[in-house]
């Protein structure tokens, strides 16, 4: 910027000294330069006196709305996020019981099949119960876990972790009832009489 | 108003109190809604740049320098979220009629029909007049004018140097005022310079 443009910039922001206004009149002597000024006078006056515009009516409100949008989005988001390190947990947790309750099922079925080997006669009825064991596991294992899908409460978890952990003893109970065996407190109690 | 006051509602708005933020969008959202208006040229659209400035600036309260001020913050951060949406505008130019203002408040201390009207066509012959100028002007000369910002904050609100402004200034001051003798001089044109 040139030293003429210069003092007309200060001299329009009221910036100028006594000195330099003098360096400037001096300038403005010449009528192309004091045309020059006089226009960026008339468009200083009209810029400063323009007026503001003021925001619409409910405008704060509409923008209180979108940070609210904003922020249930955000929890909401933060909560999923949440939800799945909880799922990945119960995932795990769920996988660990259906393998320790399962094992017990294979080493019975083995068993069987090693004895139903011995007595070809009976192999028959113990293929039958065994598939059928399997079968009756693996629905139990399904509707336990959709059980504890429907009964999840992001609040109040232990639901579901509650039934998760009730697999084992169910499946254990299942097995008893299919082989027709006693329970082992009822043995016991009857011996001791 | 205070800048304490603001202080401590910036303080609660960052430990989650939209009740606070809310009083500092009333607070500033005149001032906020007139720079997107003079930037943007479109109601809507600075109705709509207003709030996402408010938005961006809840979402980066925790970026707020409490040394520097807020309304200074909030505008430098609507000023630049005006450039970005006219750069954008450029490349997905679409012609839209401007809306007639739904509702001009008229409250009893407000002026009256006739002052209103005379203020919109002042207002909106500004309008055309800044339209003329780029986008990074146009945000130098209406925060020096309408916000009497100086040189070295609309620098730091722009993220560009204090010498650059005074000659982006300079620029648009020369050609705004070529543009008041040109249209001045047309037969049948009102005259701009009226408006001083």
């Amino acid at each position: 910027m040139d030293r003429k443009n210069q003092l007309m910039q200060e001299a329009l922001d009221g910036e100028l000294s006594p000195e330099q206004q003098q360096e400037l009149d001096a300038i403005l002597d010449g009528d192309q330069e004091r045309a020059e000024y006089d226009k960026l006078q008339v468009l200083d006056d009209i810029l400063r006196t323009a007026p503001h515009e003021r925001a619409p009516q409910r405008l704060a409100l509409k923008i209180m709305g979108r940070i609210a949008e904003s922020v249930k989005a955000q929890q909401k988001h933060n909560m999923e996020a949440e939800l799945t390190e909880i799922a990945e947990a119960v995932i795990d947790v769920a996988m660990t019981t259906v393998t320790v309750a399962t094992l017990p099922l294979l080493v019975g079925a083995s068993w069987l099949m090693l004895n139903a080997q011995a007595r070809p006669e009976v192999a028959e009825d113990v293929l039958a119960k065994v598939t059928a064991l399997f079968i009756l596991t693996i629905d139990v294992i399904q509707v336990m876990l959709e059980e504890a899908e429907a009964a999840y409460d992001p609040e109040n978890p232990e639901v579901s972790m509650a039934i998760l952990t009730m697999i084992p003893s169910t499946l254990l109970l299942l097995v008893k009832q299919v082989m027709g065996l006693e329970d082992d407190d009822e043995t016991d109690d009857d011996s001791t009489e | 108003m205070s800048d304490p006051t603001i202080s401590q509602w910036v303080y609660a708005a960052i430990d989650g109190d939209q009740d606070a933020f809310a009083e500092i969008v009333y607070a500033f959202q005149d001032a906020v809604y007139n720079l997107c208006y003079r930037m943007l040229n479109n109601r809507t659209e600075a109705e709509d740049a207003a709030q996402e400035a408010f938005l961006r600036a809840y979402n980066n309260l925790d970026r707020y320098d409490h040394n520097r001020s807020f309304k200074t913050w909030v505008m430098s951060i609507a000023s630049n979220h005006c450039i970005d949406r006219i750069r954008k505008r450029r490349m997905t130019y679409v012609s839209i009629d401007e809306p007639i203002p739904a509702t001009l408040s008229l409250a009893s201390d407000d002026p009256q029909p006739e002052q209103v009207a005379e203020m919109n066509e002042r207002s909106q012959r500004i309008q055309e007049l800044l339209d003329h100028l780029q986008d990074d002007y146009r945000a130098a000369v209406v925060l020096r004018y309408w916000y009497d910002y100086s040189y070295a904050e609309i620098a730091e609100m722009l993220d560009t140097t204090e010498s650059a402004i005074k000659s982006r200034l300079f620029r648009a001051r020369q050609t705004l005022a070529a543009l008041i003798t040109d249209r001045d001089a047309e037969p049948g044109e009102d005259r701009l310079s009226r408006l001083s």
